[in-house]
């Protein structure tokens, strides 16, 4: 049972927190979305962001999306640039795993954007962009 | 009739007989994923027209069942091709992105497929006449580390 139940167990990944963003969020520094306090217990977790667009208004417009805990910048997940125009877009999806303290964490992301740049996220429907989010995946029990 | 996958509650003195153990242990670890393996690139690495390594898994023993490869990094200049490859056989392009006025983006793609039961090697290849795929240590404005990960269907 060790072997084949409790070993096979630990090698599994289930979500802990899934916090979705449903307004685009402008050039600047801001929050974009927390996956709120947790307490974790030392196993690796991968920590997912996702939105359905980053819109461009200028050639020297560019988003840095970067991966916070708490007050503490742990580093860029993400950096696009450029664009051709108001049309220009693409969905952003990016993902870190790493080993936190057991410990409460609070995860979150945020965007510093030159001027021309928006991440955009909507409620979803016909027609509208679906929520972006952040995804907390977690190794073992 | 039932399914692993359909929910099922144990009752106390339920004798619990080979075939429930085979349905509610062995088949649900069998679709279930976990990781092989899961290796980490710190520097960026310039796409050159024969090829250039960014991250290889290292090698490890497969059983022939379903296989993914995630690749990601936090940042990509355009007009780079990333081929996935076993050793030294080409698979085939994992990510090729070129669109006008765009100068970087960030690459998070992934690949379902079945080895052969043996060793495989796979790894990441750039290829391009010019740019570069972006990775760094992380830290406080600096780029996180890009990844390479390899997940698998079945027992472990």
């Amino acid at each position: 049972m060790n072997t084949h139940v409790r070993d096979q167990f630990r090698e599994l990944w289930h979500e802990v927190a899934y916090v979705e963003f449903t307004s685009p969020v402008s050039f600047g520094t801001a929050d974009v979305v927390s996956a709120g306090a947790i307490t974790y217990p030392g196993f690796a977790i991968m920590i997912e962001f996702f939105a359905p667009g980053w819109t461009s208004s200028s050639t020297a417009a560019q988003t840095d999306i970067r991966l916070f805990d708490g007050a503490t910048n742990l580093g860029r997940i993400a950096f696009v640039a450029g664009g051709a125009g108001a049309a220009a877009g693409l969905f952003l999806y990016g993902r870190r795993r790493l080993t936190p303290s057991a410990a409460s964490h609070t995860y979150k992301i945020n965007a510093q954007g030159t001027a021309g740049s928006t991440i955009q996220a909507g409620a979803g429907g016909a027609g509208v962009l679906l929520p972006g989010f952040i995804r907390i995946m977690q190794k073992g029990a | 009739m039932t399914r692993w996958w359909d929910p099922r509650d144990w009752v106390n003195g339920e004798r619990i007989t080979s075939p429930l153990l085979n349905k509610y242990v062995r088949d649900a670890f069998r679709s279930t994923w976990h990781e092989v393996s899961y290796t980490e690139f710190t520097a960026p690495v310039n796409a050159t027209a024969g090829g250039a390594d960014v991250v290889s898994s290292g090698a490890s023993t497969y059983l022939p069942y379903p296989t993914v490869a995630e690749f990601y990094a936090p940042g990509c200049d355009t007009a780079v091709k990333l081929h996935l490859h076993d050793g030294a056989t080409d698979l085939g392009i994992l990510a090729f992105v070129s669109v006008a006025g765009l100068r970087e983006i960030v690459i998070d793609v992934e690949r379902e497929f079945t080895p052969t039961a043996g060793s495989h090697t796979f790894k990441v290849v750039a290829y391009g006449s010019a740019g570069s795929v972006q990775a760094g240590a992380g830290g406080s404005g600096v780029l996180f580390p890009g990844h390479l990960r390899i997940l698998q269907r079945g027992p472990v």
